[in-house]
């Protein structure tokens, strides 16, 4: 790994400048990944003197910065209120502290990571991006959006609404990427059903969202069919730690153990 | 490029490249509680308190932590030894590779969490590894030294 | 301070045993706090400043060999000192392997050679100022490979088209079945009756395959070794070893350098578990210093550690047991395949000991054989790995045995309590199979199997839960147990060795070779010094594994520190007393025969003196001379510790996920020097043979490189996947130990893996014979039964 510069940012908009001024410079979030990717980067821009470090919690928005550390938000009083916890509940199963103080939000979001265990609660609630200068998108368009977008991620913006969570990640072990993920949230309006790590990222599952949420009651026989609706539109693969079909039995489990979870608790 | 910043309460000046790591710029500069176990953000050996917090210097870059606060064991003494006295009575320090880590990590456990349960206390030291005790020594130490300091 | 009224020999001739004041007492250990309050004390922490660092090129192909190789712009980057490749360095073949010589394991590798092996292989060498300008160069080092086909099946590996070792000048120190032109590196066969006619005649037979995987030994501190030329022109090493004084002679006898001109000390260890019982970049060290007349160093990278250090030896062990229907064991046939890996370290008595040290658990049976081949292929080297082969054997014999009373419909404990090994026994295995060599005969003078096995049922409440118990929705309690044996040293091979000095005031040096790789054998020969001397911990200074300073010790491996090491310590001690004894004597003008001792004071008749001012009057007043004293201990039989392992864990038969609820331990290792580092020896093999049993897993891309490089993608227990572990010691008092006491280092890894396996077995009918016991094979066994009972069903 080579960095020639190192530039602490004195405002986002010198920030942007410097990042568009040449395609080898980067932004650091919490840099704790960084080492895997080995890069050669002209000048690292640091955007820790912008106080994106900040959870503001409003009467209808929790609004996080993109530099908040994954323990600071884990630990905050407002996300461990969300869905009774779950989103509390996923950052914590990320590695150790030591590595929590250090990573991002920002960064976490920002990776994409197939085997993020953040983005799949998220992805469940109302959630938007904000970007310096000039974007605004869901976090679900974000996801999927192809190719690296030039703005600087500079907030997270959750709307607050009342809602049991689900969040289970299938692992051996604390210290692994996980096998599969699987996240519910349940409102007075709906079910949201995300699955990540499959091993392919985060994504919901649109159909058997739109069957479960047609349902008068839910029963036994629903909670089945809308694991089975998983199975059957959303992709599984095989990779060295577990085969397709393995996923797949994960996934029918965990997606009906969740649904039971939200909704009879 | 020069760094100052504050090293177990004295203040401090480094120079250092761009790239330069925390646990590189301490261990060259003779703080050798600071272990290297993996270099790459997964075993928590080399684990330090900034402003009081775990982190692992493995993972920090040294220009980011301008006017921050480094901890190491050589800043703690009387509070570590208070902790080795828990680990030598249940017979938890065997190799020792992981132990200055970890009695940072478990110093700030202290200051973080109030009356921490089992499962708290796990949580947070999940990421300290150990390969040599099989970690029930170090719960029962960690349990003891808590709960005789709180 | 205690004050104890009565010698030793008066208290054994009352009591009938001697009454221990120090061993089997806990003791901190005399290093912990001081290496927690983080002084320097590992290798990397001792490295002269100025070090020039070392980095290695290696191979990227898992078979190849080097066409070209041009170092001349690597040569020529600013700040680097040297550059070796395979012309550059001695062509001598030696063995990695830390073993007594000369060496069972085959003389197979060159310090660089002109054929790769495996992916990591070292291809070149390269010395700089610093670590960055150390990587450039290796990225100028020019390599034109012949890439050659790699075997990366150790079942098709032997007399595979590929031959890995086609090269001349190595060879077999003695013969082990070395056939390198077959990828063979070692064989075995031994018979006790005629195993073939027994099983013809048994009422059940069973024939059963098991496959055990590569395991990394992960130790925190990676790999590392630091040289320098001291002021009187001597190559000194300090580095991270089990193994010293083997690092030295094979220094000098393969760089062609005196011994004399060598010494290699080994400072504080970060855990080595067998994976540095080797060399591992000492030759690299060394000969950058010698060449370059300055300090150097190499430090591992963790991937370095996983791709380039060792792995245990995989196998396929296949296993025949026959019985009759009274549950009597009558025979057991063994064949072993073991992958040795691109290297033969540790090739053939790994494999022996699979056998040597689990079947004699079965000593009642009429008919054994076990025999097997060690193959080379491309994959990283294997070597030593605590239970070394103790834990393969264990996993398919244990394991066996379970399926074997199944067919039988015998509870598995009262099988177990039928037909093994009771103190007083022997078994004709002990004879035969040793370490690469000839066993030892030995009785059983102590063994407490019986009362392991009985205590451990009553501690893990196997009676409510075997075989299991269902829980609400998917979820099932189970239990499972296997049993298990290791050694103490290597009988007529491993000498280890003290010497005890007295210092002014009154209190000791201890030196010892003994390796201190974090279990603690400085602390435990310090308590056995300090109870035969009767004084305290704290009066007896350990100095260890120096090899100008400290006298000879094999090292820390074959569970051999406690018991080896430790009588050589008592034999130093008793020396130092009787001599202490005399000197007092002439200070007290008295015969020898009236002086009485009782670690404060030597009284005689009506006078005395303080041990005190006797060690200062040594130094300073009269008869002045320094007591020294120095003992030595070869082993005449290696007594085996036993211990019987009871798992139970939670399984979700939806899913196969499970929990490890609690594993208890009951281990007959004799007297316990100290208790709770015992129980850490035995708590952290149990940790890391359920890390091998359920979550370790050493896997290769299908081009040979190692996929399992990291900690993220290599698992190792976590403080929570530990619920609970129970540990106890049965009371047991072994005579040719030290105070009673037996080795304990490796006995706690054997037996997870076979406890597992039963207990999966029990709680879900599926067995599993494959390691790791992942919850995606318990799930794809769930869904085969299932499959049968509805064809059975169908019927």
């Amino acid at each position: 790994m080579e960095i020639k510069n190192y530039h602490k940012a004195r405002s986002i908009d010198e920030a942007y400048q410097l990042l568009s001024s040449n395609p080898k410079n980067s932004v650091i979030g919490g840099g704790a990944w960084m080492k895997k990717s080995s890069p050669t980067i002209e000048t690292l821009i640091d955007l820790k003197d912008l106080k994106l470090d900040q959870i503001i919690e409003t009467e209808s928005l929790i609004e996080i910065g993109a530099m908040v550390t994954l323990h600071q938000l884990e630990t905050d009083q407002s996300i461990i209120k969300l869905g009774d916890g779950f989103v509390s509940q996923s950052l914590s199963e990320v590695l150790g502290v030591g590595f929590r103080n250090i990573a991002t939000i920002g960064g976490s979001i920002v990776g994409r990571y197939a085997f993020s265990d953040i983005i799949p609660t998220l992805l469940t609630l109302p959630v938007h991006l904000v970007f310096y200068p000039a974007k605004e998108m869901t976090l679900e368009a974000f996801l999927n959006a192809k190719g690296k977008v030039d703005d600087i991620l500079t907030h997270i913006v959750i709307k607050k609404i009342k809602g049991q969570g689900f969040f289970k990640k299938v692992a051996q072990s604390p210290l692994e990427f996980a096998i599969l993920n699987v996240a519910i949230f349940k409102d007075d309006q709906a079910y949201k059903i995300a699955i990540g790590s499959r091993p392919s990222g985060a994504i919901l599952a649109e159909e058997a969202m739109a069957y479960l949420n047609k349902q008068k009651v839910v029963n036994d026989e629903v909670v089945e069919q809308t694991a089975n609706i998983v199975l059957e539109t959303i992709k599984f693969g095989s990779n060295r730690v577990a085969s397709e079909d393995y996923r797949k039995a994960l996934a029918k489990a965990y997606v009906k153990r969740g649904i039971k979870e939200v909704t009879f608790k | 490029m020069k760094v100052a910043f504050i090293l177990n309460g004295r203040n401090r000046e480094f120079e250092v490249s761009p790239e330069e790591y925390l646990l590189e710029t301490l261990r060259s500069h003779h703080i050798t509680s600071v272990k290297n176990g993996c270099n790459e953000s997964t075993c928590g050996v080399c684990t330090v308190l900034l402003d009081g917090k775990p982190v692992l210097s493995c993972s920090v870059l040294t220009a980011r932590i301008e006017g921050q606060e480094v901890t190491t064991v050589e800043g703690i003494q009387k509070e570590v030894e208070h902790i080795s006295d828990y680990f030598g009575d249940e017979g938890a320090d065997q190799c020792g590779f992981c132990n200055s880590g970890l009695a940072l990590t478990i110093h700030a456990l202290k200051k973080e969490i109030k009356d921490p349960s089992e499962e708290d206390i796990k949580n947070y030291i999940v990421g300290n590894l150990c390969r040599c005790s099989g970690y029930q020594s170090q719960l029962k130490a960690i349990k003891r030294y808590l709960e005789d300091h709180k | 301070m205690l004050r104890v009224p009565i010698t030793t020999e008066s208290h054994q001739a009352l009591f009938g045993g001697p009454q221990m004041r120090i061993v089997k007492h806990k003791t901190p250990s005399i290093d912990g706090k001081g290496i927690m309050m983080g002084r320097p004390a590992y290798s990397d922490d001792l490295a002269d400043p100025n070090a020039l660092i070392i980095k290695i090129l290696r191979s990227p192909h898992a078979f190849a060999k080097i066409k070209s190789i041009d170092t001349t712009q690597a040569k020529e980057l600013n700040g680097v000192e040297i550059v070796l490749t395979y012309q550059d360095v001695p062509k001598r073949s030696f063995t990695r392997a830390g073993q007594g010589y000369p060496e069972p394991s085959p003389h197979d590798k060159f310090v660089l050679d002109e054929y790769v092996r495996f992916v990591g292989d070292e291809v070149a060498c390269v010395a700089a100022i610093s670590e960055k300008i150390a990587v450039q160069a290796l990225n100028l080092i020019k390599v034109e490979y012949e890439v050659l086909e790699p075997v990366l099946d150790f079942e098709k590996a032997y007399e595979n088209q590929s031959v890995i070792h086609p090269e001349e000048g190595i060879l077999e120190m003695f013969p082990i079945g070395f056939l390198p032109k077959k990828n063979v590196a070692a064989s075995y066969e031994m018979n006790v009756g005629n195993v073939d006619d027994v099983l013809k005649s048994c009422d059940v037979v069973i024939e059963e395959s098991f496959y055990t995987q590569a395991q990394a030994h992960a130790m925190m501190e990676p790999h590392t070794v630091n040289a320098r030329i001291d002021f009187q022109n001597r190559l000194v090493l300090y580095t991270s070893t089990q193994t010293p004084f083997h690092v030295r002679r094979i220094l000098s006898q393969t760089l062609d350098v005196p011994l004399s001109r060598i010494r290699v000390i080994k400072p504080r260890v970060g855990g080595g578990f067998g994976g540095k019982q080797a060399l591992h970049g000492e030759m690299f060290a060394a000969l950058v210093t010698l060449k370059t007349g300055k300090p150097s160093k190499i430090n591992y990278t963790r991937s370095e550690v996983f791709e380039s250090s060792y792995t245990r030896h995989p196998m396929r062990i296949d296993v025949k047991l026959g019985a009759d229907k009274d549950g009597t064991l009558k025979a057991i046939d063994c064949y072993i395949l073991s992958d040795t890996g691109a290297y033969g370290e540790h090739a053939l008595t790994v494999f022996m000991v699979a056998g040597s040290k689990v079947l004699p658990l079965y000593n009642k049976v009429d008919a054994v054989r076990f025999a097997g081949q060690v193959v080379y292929t491309n994959h990283v080297s294997a070597g030593a790995f605590r239970g070394y082969g103790a834990i393969q054997g264990n996993f398919a014999i244990e394991s066996a045995v379970d399926m074997l009373c199944a067919k039988l419909d015998m509870d598995p404990i009262l099988f177990r309590q039928k037909n093994m090994i009771l103190e007083g026994e022997t078994s004709p295995i002990f004879a035969i199979m040793g370490e690469g060599t000839e066993g030892t005969a030995m009785n059983m003078e102590s063994c407490k199997l019986d009362f392991c096995v009985k205590r451990g049922l009553e501690l893990s409440h196997w009676k409510d839960i075997y075989p299991r118990k269902e829980i609400k929705d998917s979820k099932v309690k189970a239990v499972g147990m296997a049993i298990a044996m290791q050694g103490s040293g290597i009988p007529y091979i491993d000498m280890g060795a003290a010497t005890i000095k007295l210092n002014d005031d009154g209190f000791y040096n201890l030196m010892v070779g003994a390796t201190d790789i974090g279990q603690g054998s400085d602390t435990i020969l310090a308590q056995i010094a300090a109870e035969e001397l009767m004084t305290t911990v704290d009066k007896v200074i350990v100095y260890s594994s120096d090899s100008d300073l400290t006298p000879f010790d094999t090292g820390a491996y074959a569970s051999s520190t406690t018991y080896v090491s430790g009588n050589a310590v008592l034999n130093a001690a008793k020396i130092m007393k009787n001599m202490l004894l005399e000197e007092a004597a002439n200070a007290l003008k008295v015969e020898l025969k009236y002086v009485e001792f009782d670690g404060f004071t030597f009284k005689a008749k009506d006078q005395e003196i303080s041990f005190r001012d006797l060690a200062n009057r040594l130094y300073y007043n009269e008869d002045q001379k320094q007591l020294t004293a120095t003992g030595s201990y070869v082993g005449t039989k290696s007594p085996p510790p036993f211990m019987a392992g009871f798992i139970t864990i939670e399984l979700d038969k939806e899913t196969g996920e499970y929990d490890i609820l609690d594993y208890v331990s009951v281990v007959d290792c004799g007297t316990p020097i100290n208790p709770k580092l015992a129980q850490g020896q035995v708590e952290g093999g149990i940790v890391q043979g359920i890390g091998m049993a359920a979550y370790e897993d050493v896997q290769y891309s299908s081009k040979g490189s190692l996929l399992s490089n990291g900690f993220l993608n290599y698992h190792i227990p976590t403080t929570k996947n530990i619920h609970k572990l129970t540990t106890e010691f049965a009371e047991s008092y072994e005579e040719s130990g030290p105070f009673g006491a037996k080795s304990v280092g490796e006995i706690g890894i054997d037996t997870p893996p076979a406890a597992l396996a039963n207990a999966v077995y029990n709680a879900t009918g599926v067995r599993i014979k494959t390691l790791p016991i992942t919850p995606q094979k318990i799930y794809e066994g769930i869904q085969k039964l299932k499959q049968k009972e509805i064809s059975n069903e169908a019927k």
